[in-house]
């Protein structure tokens, strides 16, 4: 069906009016942004570490927080461990939090391998999975960057991590 | 909460699903777009080509805007600019890059030209459902709650499931596409009709969103855009002809020298 020049541009303005009623009446209310970054916040956690004390992500509010999911038996978590440990010489002075959260794994044979690989940062132990559930965690190494705000600012699944990459995420989360 | 963004395989390489999406859609975009191209007279090579140059400029260029971002951190491990890791990349960096990569390669072949977009269009609106798919996966674009008997549980409630939405209309927008590409009409009318037919979903599906733009006032700021350019291309598309003279749509020769004389 061919249209006149004026068919047109009446169908042109009924379809702008149309679009602007539904832009006026589609306004969002003003909590609408806050309330949904609040959903998106990080759980809560809190393991064992080996060295006998107790790892609470809610406690490190205010800080940069690294949460790196490993085992002892995943390549790719091995290899990228010593990045992990250079970067938290690098910024621990300027109060950048690293855990390394082990799964499932017993406490001797990851203390061996800790020693072994001259990690200083904080290894807490998942014994029971119960953080590997809560986090969704699809496959190892998992590293979850948080930011002061207790958000998480980025997930990287799989590696190994190179030094360059695990910096320019603090990077970002120093901000 | 956490969402559980599915993650697939590849050898060493941990990838994740709605990344595999888009590259997958990407290819697909191409092929269709190689089709309407052949309508339009034009040659596969011309949508390809471009779109080879594009994605491989768009992958290094992604890497390359990262590594500028967070040039400190890289400067201390200059390796860590060549490594695998898929987090390093920007994909605005990278969509700048490629887009321009191919239009350049387009310019310098003499293959821009308004057929040459209208060829691009229903690739477009595949490559954008595919978008709006891996969306789906990685718990983006989302909607705002809902009780409907379709809803989604996503983000811990029922939602409108926006990301289906999108994909269906961005398919209903390809078939349009297809299907006024086959009547041979003016160059130009099938990519105003998509920046037509994409605003005017864009207006109507952002009011299903829980995490649009805002601007102050409340107003969605991807509905305050799409109306504008919804105004603009239908009046430009009231000004076009309704079909173009035959020997528009006769094929092209290569006007690439290296080519003369084979």
């Amino acid at each position: 069906m061919k249209l006149s020049r004026v068919q047109w541009n009446l169908l042109i303005v009924a379809i702008l009016v149309a679009g602007a009623a539904w832009t006026i009446a589609s306004r969002a209310p003003g909590a609408l942004a806050t309330r949904e970054r609040a959903r998106r916040a990080t759980p809560d956690i809190s393991l064992s570490t080996l060295e006998g004390g107790t790892f609470t992500l809610s406690r490190q509010l205010g800080k940069p927080v690294i949460v790196n999911f490993w085992a002892t038996w995943c390549p790719p978590c091995r290899a990228e461990l010593p990045a992990f440990e250079e970067v938290y010489k690098n910024h621990r002075s300027a109060g950048l939090v690293i855990v390394g959260v082990d799964i499932v794994e017993p406490q001797d044979v990851v203390t061996k391998f800790v020693a072994d690989m001259g990690l200083t940062f904080p290894i807490a132990l998942d014994s029971d999975g119960e953080a590997l559930a809560l986090y969704r965690v699809q496959g190892l190494p998992t590293t979850l960057f948080i930011g002061r705000d207790g958000t998480i600012r980025d997930m990287t699944v799989g590696g190994p991590m190179t030094k360059a990459a695990i910096e320019s995420k603090v990077i970002n989360l120093m901000k | 909460m956490i969402f559980p963004i599915p993650v697939v395989h590849v050898g060493p390489v941990a990838v994740q699903l709605p990344g595999l999406i888009v590259l997958l859609g990407f290819g697909a975009a191409l092929w269709v777009a190689a089709r309407g191209a052949r309508t339009l007279g034009l040659k596969d090579d011309d949508v390809y080509n471009p779109g080879f140059y594009a994605a491989v400029a768009g992958i290094l260029g992604a890497r390359a805007w990262y590594v500028v971002a967070h040039w400190t951190a890289f400067a201390g491990d200059p390796l860590g600019i060549v490594s695998l890791n898929l987090s390093t990349l920007d994909a605005t960096g990278g969509l700048v890059v490629g887009v321009s990569v191919g239009a350049l390669y387009a310019r310098r072949k003499k293959l821009l030209s308004v057929r040459w977009l209208d060829a691009l269009t229903p690739g477009a609106a595949l490559l954008l459902a595919a978008v709006s798919l891996s969306n789906l996966f990685s718990g983006e674009a989302y909607g705002a709650p809902s009780t409907l008997p379709w809803a989604i549980e996503l983000w811990d409630m029922e939602r409108h499931p926006t990301q289906i939405y999108e994909m269906l209309a961005m398919l209903a927008i390809l078939f349009v596409l297809l299907m006024v590409l086959r009547r041979h009409p003016m160059p130009g009318t099938a990519t105003l009709l998509f920046l037509a037919l994409y605003s005017g979903q864009r207006v109507f599906l952002e009011a299903f969103r829980a995490d649009s733009l805002l601007l102050p006032g409340g107003w969605r700021a991807a509905q305050v855009a799409g109306l504008l350019v919804l105004a603009v291309s239908l009046v430009m598309l009231a000004r076009l002809p309704a079909s173009a003279p035959k020997q528009v749509w006769e094929p092209t020769v290569s006007s690439d020298v290296s080519e003369r004389g084979k």
